[in-house]
């Protein structure tokens, strides 16, 4: 199951190579959904500057950058050598990496305020497993994001196997997402969802701003919450 | 290796603590019998990639602070 996991990350870094990923968000499409994201995160954990954060399956770090810019203590994790490698090249030395598996995190609970993670359990077998191991290290709130199947971007882009670096991934419905929580002890979880119009132009722009993210038509679903202590 | 990460740092099998060798550059699970290698400043925290320990080797492992 592992291996299969850790395969599938580096099939992701392979069809796309790590440079290409991460340069895809300096294109203007790619920062504007990725800033999108990134503030739908933020304020969905409630972020403090000066809080510890881990992005678990960091990939090239692009998240992880941007949360430390912020003033996060950072932690990156990924499964894949090359990623982290480029990922550290990329980013300030106060960023902290680790090389590992999402469903065997290896640290203690409750080792961070915040715990994110962005598309990338979607990449992997048993993400229940990965979402109660992100449970268990998050102190206060974790948000985790997930491809949605009831999306604009959808159609776009994860028809058949996928394209470019979606390729592989799996895409959940909005109350899949819930079912992956159930059993968990979890609270106050919220489900909200970003990227409405997938193309970037001034249309997709406007629409962002208008459409509420409880509306989960977004590309992008992200689950969020608090764990639930004895 | 970083010292705040080296105190948060758990083996990813059993969740038990970890002792740093700081010559070898591993960080070992007794009771596992592992040795995760540390590879240019990063933990590499995966079971497939760790090395398998003896048990003499196990036993010698003493708490190291980080």
């Amino acid at each position: 199951m592992r291996n299969e996991a850790v395969t599938m990350a580096l099939r992701k870094v392979d069809q796309t190579d790590a440079r290409t990923y991460d340069a895809w968000y300096d294109t203007p499409r790619g920062r504007w959904i990725g800033e999108a994201e990134l503030s739908l995160l933020c304020q969905l954990v409630r972020a403090r500057s000066g809080a510890t954060l881990l992005d678990v399956g960091c990939g090239t770090g692009w998240f992880t950058r941007r949360f430390a810019a912020k003033g996060f203590h950072t932690t990156g994790l990924d499964p894949n050598q090359g990623s982290l490698a480029f990922a550290r090249e990329r980013s300030t030395p106060e960023i902290r990496w680790a090389l590992g598996d999402a469903r065997a995190l290896p640290f203690e609970d409750q080792s961070f305020d915040h715990v994110i993670s962005v598309a990338a359990l979607c990449f992997m077998e048993d993400e229940r497993q990965a979402v109660s191991e992100i449970v268990r290290v998050t102190r206060s709130r974790f948000a985790i994001g997930w491809l949605n199947r009831s999306s604009l971007l959808y159609w776009q882009k994860g028809h058949s196997t996928g394209r470019g670096a979606y390729y592989g991934a799996r895409w959940h419905r909005p109350e899949e997402v819930h079912d992956l929580f159930s059993g968990l002890p979890v609270h106050g979880l919220v489900v909200r969802s970003v990227v409405f119009c997938p193309s970037g132009n001034p249309v997709a722009k406007t629409f962002e701003r208008i459409i509420p993210n409880w509306l989960l038509w977004g590309g992008l679903v992200i689950a969020a919450g608090e764990p639930l202590r004895a | 290796m970083d010292k705040r990460l080296l105190e948060i740092l758990v083996c990813p099998s059993c969740k038990g603590q970890l002792h740093y060798d700081r010559t070898r550059q591993e960080l070992l699970c007794r009771p596992d019998r592992l040795a995760y290698p540390i590879r240019d400043g990063i933990p590499v925290m995966l079971e497939d990639e760790a090395r398998r320990i003896s048990d003499e080797e196990a036993d010698r492992v003493k708490p190291v602070s980080p």
